[in-house]
């Protein structure tokens, strides 16, 4: 019974990939992703590969040659401690991927949860679904310093900030992405043929959310790189000695015009990176069916998460 | 119309209390003793009580809680025990070079981004407007923190035309304090700028589709008149949405810039509080943020209803 109504539901979603070439062969033909993730991949390689091939040592510290420019020895010359800066800045590379990387993929299942549960329980959506508004009616900078400043100066607490900061724009998604999954006919079918409810979300709902999820933890990825920054910057984030571009950037900033080396070069590496990140996500995003394209927010730095949901509250109200 | 607004408010409530609950949990999930986390290990176990008795963590969660509301709604944000004055007192210190900050920063990012955004729509595919993509791509990519930095090598170190730290208030002497606020301004509003250009162009292309926009041309309207005049005010309601939204950008990344550029306003408040662990001061400002934020964006959502009356009908009377 189970078997034979959730065949043809199956059997049309081939249908329709027959139509189409292979994802791997429309992302490789989508240049955002080709270049999005080589780029991501050198610089990963970078950060992870090189320091211990080239034996540099972020926290060796060299007192007799503070604030030097670039010689043999230090490619991009030394910092305000007279440690390398190279080996700094490819450090702090490590700490930002990795913060970037776990808020993204971390966000990204607590989100797909609770984004889950709420689209099948209205008790649990009710409560969840008005923690996600508390926490998303605040701008996202200002709830991560403000996380960051109750649990203390630590990497991973930063990384607990900002995963809180970015799972409810993961949830709102994934829920309004299940909700519309869930009225397909071929998903109605299944549930009135006595499909169980985890039957529907594991066959039809996640596969169905998998690609949007992809592309807004993307985002995630870039906010947090940039969050991070900012807030180790502020001396909210990753604390010192440990390496992070925000804190590079706050050390450079008071020796600018003795050493502008320490804030050109961390920001070119900065921007380039999120750059990279925001290529790809545009490139993924743009092999996401158009139906679902309208539930991914971007920017949820500038609050703009809020918006779809005002308007589409308001449609239903 | 008063309907509209009046359910518009109304659905402000229920947000307004999740955000409470958001901000009051914040300090609560301290690890251990927010009094003794306040105070340092050196402070003694008579000090903490005093301070735990002072800020009422001695009651139960609830309470305390309802106490802060209530607080709150009278105008009274607590007390920092660091600045010896009143939270409300702190921030009304400080929130006039920030408001001056966000202004101006608003003011560029729409001088930059509405002709930009207009050119780049009506000029589709044209190298204008691929300049126009490639350069909101590096911005919205560019942290203004980082603008603020590279700013300061370029115009303060290597060129030397401009202050590099400092505030003077504009209407005691505006020259000074225009000088002291340009910087910060334009790193703050060039990627803002990014933003509303690219929603001015998206608003733009597609009102220049519109069948009302080939009815006004096959009437003879001219070109120029038809883009900035018919076109633009149409596209005006999404980047009307938008400028709103960007309000808590705009704040937010003022609190970013304020410290680089050392600005006594609510963004150094806020940050010079994160060391000393100056819970009152951390939560009243971000109270406050969000509070003006939502209120912003329920403004625009009021004007949006005013100009175009098919919004307010579609939200109020639609079913």
């Amino acid at each position: 019974m189970l078997d034979q109504l959730s065949t043809p539901s199956t059997s049309i979603v081939q249908v329709q990939n027959e139509k189409r070439p292979s994802l791997f062969s429309r992302m490789i033909r989508t240049p955002g992703i080709v270049v999005g993730a080589i780029g991501l991949f050198l610089i990963a390689l970078l950060a992870f590969a090189v320091p211990p091939l080239a034996h540099l040592d972020p926290y060796a510290v060299d007192p007799m040659s503070r604030l030097q420019g670039s010689s043999a020895g230090h490619i991009l010359g030394t910092d305000t401690f007279g440690r390398d800066l190279l080996a700094r800045i490819l450090s702090g590379a490590q700490t930002s991927l990795v913060v970037g990387f776990l808020v993204a993929l971390v966000s990204g299942v607590f989100g797909t949860v609770i984004g889950v549960v709420a689209a099948f329980n209205s008790v649990l959506d009710q409560i969840l679904m008005r923690f996600c508004d508390g926490l998303m009616a605040i701008p996202a900078i200002l709830l991560a310093v403000a996380l960051a400043a109750a649990l203390g100066p630590s990497t991973t607490n930063l990384i607990i900030a900002l995963t809180v900061v970015y799972t409810p724009y993961l949830a709102r998604l994934v829920r309004s992405r299940a909700i519309a999954v869930k009225s397909e006919a071929f998903v109605e079918a299944s549930l009135s043929g006595g499909a169980r409810p985890w039957h529907v979300i594991l066959r039809h709902v996640l596969p169905n959310t998998m690609s949007v999820i992809v592309v807004q933890s993307t985002f995630t990825f870039a906010e947090s790189v940039i969050v991070e920054a900012a807030l180790s910057f502020l001396g909210a984030g990753v604390p010192a000695p440990t390496a992070s571009w925000g804190n590079i950037l706050y050390d450079g900033k008071s020796v600018v015009a003795s050493a502008p080396q320490m804030v050109v070069f961390t920001s070119l590496i900065l921007v380039i990176t999120i750059l990279l990140l925001n290529v790809l996500g545009d490139g993924l995003r743009d092999l996401v069916d158009r139906r679902a394209q309208r539930h991914i927010a971007h920017f949820s730095i500038f609050g703009i998460g809020r918006k779809r949901r005002t308007a589409k509250k308001g449609g239903a109200a | 119309m008063l309907m509209y607004v009046a359910k518009r408010l109304l659905a402000l409530i229920p947000l307004l209390f999740a955000v409470s609950v958001v901000i009051f949990s914040i300090l609560h999930l301290t690890p251990g003793d927010p009094a003794r986390a306040m105070l340092g290990a050196k402070a003694s176990a008579a000090q903490v009580d005093a301070l735990r008795e002072r800020l009422g963590l001695n009651e139960p969660l609830i309470i305390q809680y309802f106490q802060w509301v209530a607080d709150a709604l009278r105008g009274d944000l607590g007390d920092s025990i660091f600045l010896r004055k009143s939270v409300v007192a702190a921030i009304s210190d400080n929130v006039q070079p920030t408001m001056q900050l966000a202004l101006l920063a608003i003011i560029f990012a729409l001088v930059i981004s509405i002709p930009f955004g207009t050119l780049a729509a009506r000029y589709r595919g044209g190298v204008l407007d691929q300049t126009v993509n490639g350069f909101t791509l590096i911005g919205l990519a560019v942290p203004s923190f980082v603008l603020g930095l590279l700013l300061i090598l370029l115009f303060g170190v290597w060129l030397r035309v401009l202050p590099v730290s400092g505030y003077t208030n504009p209407f005691e002497d505006f020259g000074r304090g225009m000088d002291s606020l340009l910087l910060p301004a334009l790193a703050l509003g060039a990627t803002i700028s990014a933003y509303i250009t690219r929603t001015t162009r998206a608003a733009v292309l597609d009102v220049l589709n519109a069948e009302y926009i080939d009815a006004a041309r096959s009437r003879g309207v001219g070109e120029r008149r038809l883009l900035f005049s018919h076109t633009l005010k149409n596209a005006g309601l999404p980047i009307l949405t938008v400028v709103g939204l960007t309000f808590g950008a705009l704040v937010t990344g003022a609190a970013v810039i304020e410290t680089i550029f050392n600005i006594p306003g609510l963004g150094s408040l806020l940050i010079q509080a994160i060391p000393r662990r100056d819970y009152a001061v951390i939560q009243g400002v971000v109270l406050l943020v969000t509070v003006v934020f939502l209120l912003v964006n329920l403004l625009v959502d009021i004007l949006y209803g005013f100009i175009d009356p098919r919004v307010r009908l579609a939200k109020s009377g639609g079913k």
